[in-house]
């Protein structure tokens, strides 16, 4: 059971090892906040999807089951989107089309596909979990980066009196400008992707007990 | 926008793989032999043209009149992937020498974020149905060049002496980055002083 949680975190994580739902990890990570968003965002409708498909099993004929699943994870979707919408405007427009593009991504269907069209819904449900907390982080990690080097800021939520963006002394009056453009994210997600496949492993030889890729 | 900036738009300065991202899955993941990739690129273009021109008249002609518009992403998806599942048997029965090099991807790229990413931009960008189409078929065309650079220079990579770290996605992930940095050349003000 424990294995399902822990599963998504680092060892088959969704976006350094199994490579799976990358464009939302690349177009959005310009800005904190942002990654922070559509991680919890896409966290959400993957424990939902997860959990449905899981139901949803032995109830659904198997050659019907893409259509069944994308059905349920855009559903889930068009609620998230909807919620954001109304809740975090501003947010929901620099998310942009992202938001409905979690329907479609790679990680959600594999999910469902490879584990949860398979087991009982608690299993499913923190495979889910597992998944998009290591999405989450990933995206965060990527984020914080790109968004340092890049504009020497970490964009977090406004509260009270504090905007929401912490700006980082030296780094803020000559920012390294292409992290935060396209190839900047390329770069970015190919060198982090090199750490985290080095300390994997070196992990599995057994040197080190070292997981994390930073 | 006029049709040249469309094309432009989406070929070179907003290019799907390259500026948003899109089927970066395949491009990066499943880009090693050059045949296939070009076989993936060509069923992707042809899937994002029909679909484009389907979710217009869907949105258009269904969802706003009955103000369902909150469903579009739902409509979508289902449509698109009953498209790519369509099409494929079409190709199939009508040309099957076709079906065999480009066809046969058709259901598989239904379910990547290309086909409902040109499908959700044209919506918002308020395109119509020629504009939906040709925005289609040059967002696929960008797709398919980046695709078809990416797996040639992987396929000369393969024989070269890489750092073990960066063996294989992570090498490919810089590779495409670097592409991305000589795309920049193409911007917003490029496009202006092209299409006025």
């Amino acid at each position: 059971m424990l294995r399902d949680l822990t599963r998504g975190l680092v060892r088959e994580n969704a976006v350094f090892v199994t490579l799976i739902g990358l464009c939302p990890a690349l177009a959005v990570t310009t800005h904190v906040v942002n990654a922070l968003g559509l991680g919890t965002a896409l966290l959400v409708v993957l424990v939902a999807s997860n959990v449905s498909v899981s139901l949803l099993r032995t109830i659904v004929a198997p050659r019907l089951h893409y259509p069944a699943f994308l059905g349920g994870a855009a559903l889930f979707v068009t609620v998230v989107d909807l919620a954001m919408q109304a809740y975090v405007p501003e947010l929901s427009a620099r998310l942009g089309i992202f938001v409905p593009l979690i329907v479609v991504n790679c990680a959600i269907l594999a999910r469902a596909d490879v584990f949860a069209r398979q087991v009982v819904p608690v299993r499913a449900m923190l495979d889910g979990l597992g998944f998009g907390v290591g999405f989450l982080l990933s995206l965060t990690l990527i984020a914080l980066v790109r968004e340092i080097l890049g504009s020497g800021t970490i964009t977090l939520f406004a509260m009270g009196d504090f905007d929401g963006v912490l700006v980082i002394p030296r780094m803020s009056e000559h920012p390294v400008q292409v992290m935060v453009l396209a190839p900047g994210a390329l770069l970015t997600v190919g060198y982090l992707c090199a750490l985290f496949s080095r300390s994997r492993g070196r992990t599995k030889a057994g040197a080190s007990g070292r997981e994390e890729g930073t | 926008m006029s049709y040249v900036g469309i094309i432009l738009t989406f070929v070179l300065v907003n290019n799907f793989v390259l500026t948003y991202f899109l089927g970066i899955c395949p491009a990066i993941g499943a880009s090693r032999r050059v045949e296939s990739s070009i076989g993936l690129g060509l069923a992707a273009s042809i899937l994002m043209a029909v679909a484009a021109l389907l979710t217009w008249a869907l949105r258009t002609w269904i969802l706003l009149p009955l103000g369902l518009l909150f469903l579009q992403t739902f409509v979508f998806v289902l449509s698109i992937l009953a498209l790519g599942y369509y099409l494929e048997r079409l190709v199939e029965t009508v040309a099957p020498a076709l079906h065999r090099s480009v066809g046969k991807y058709l259901p598989t790229v239904s379910t990547n974020c290309v086909v409902l990413g040109i499908a959700l931009i044209a919506a918002r960008s308020d395109f119509g149905p020629l504009e939906s189409l040709i925005a289609g078929v040059s967002a696929g065309g960008g797709f398919l060049l980046v695709m078809v650079i990416v797996s040639t220079i992987r396929e000369k990579l393969e024989t070269e002496p890489v750092p073990r770290a960066l063996r294989g996605v992570p090498i490919a992930f810089i590779t495409t980055g670097l592409m991305a940095l000589a795309l920049l050349a193409f911007d917003q003000a490029f496009l202006r002083n092209v299409v006025g």
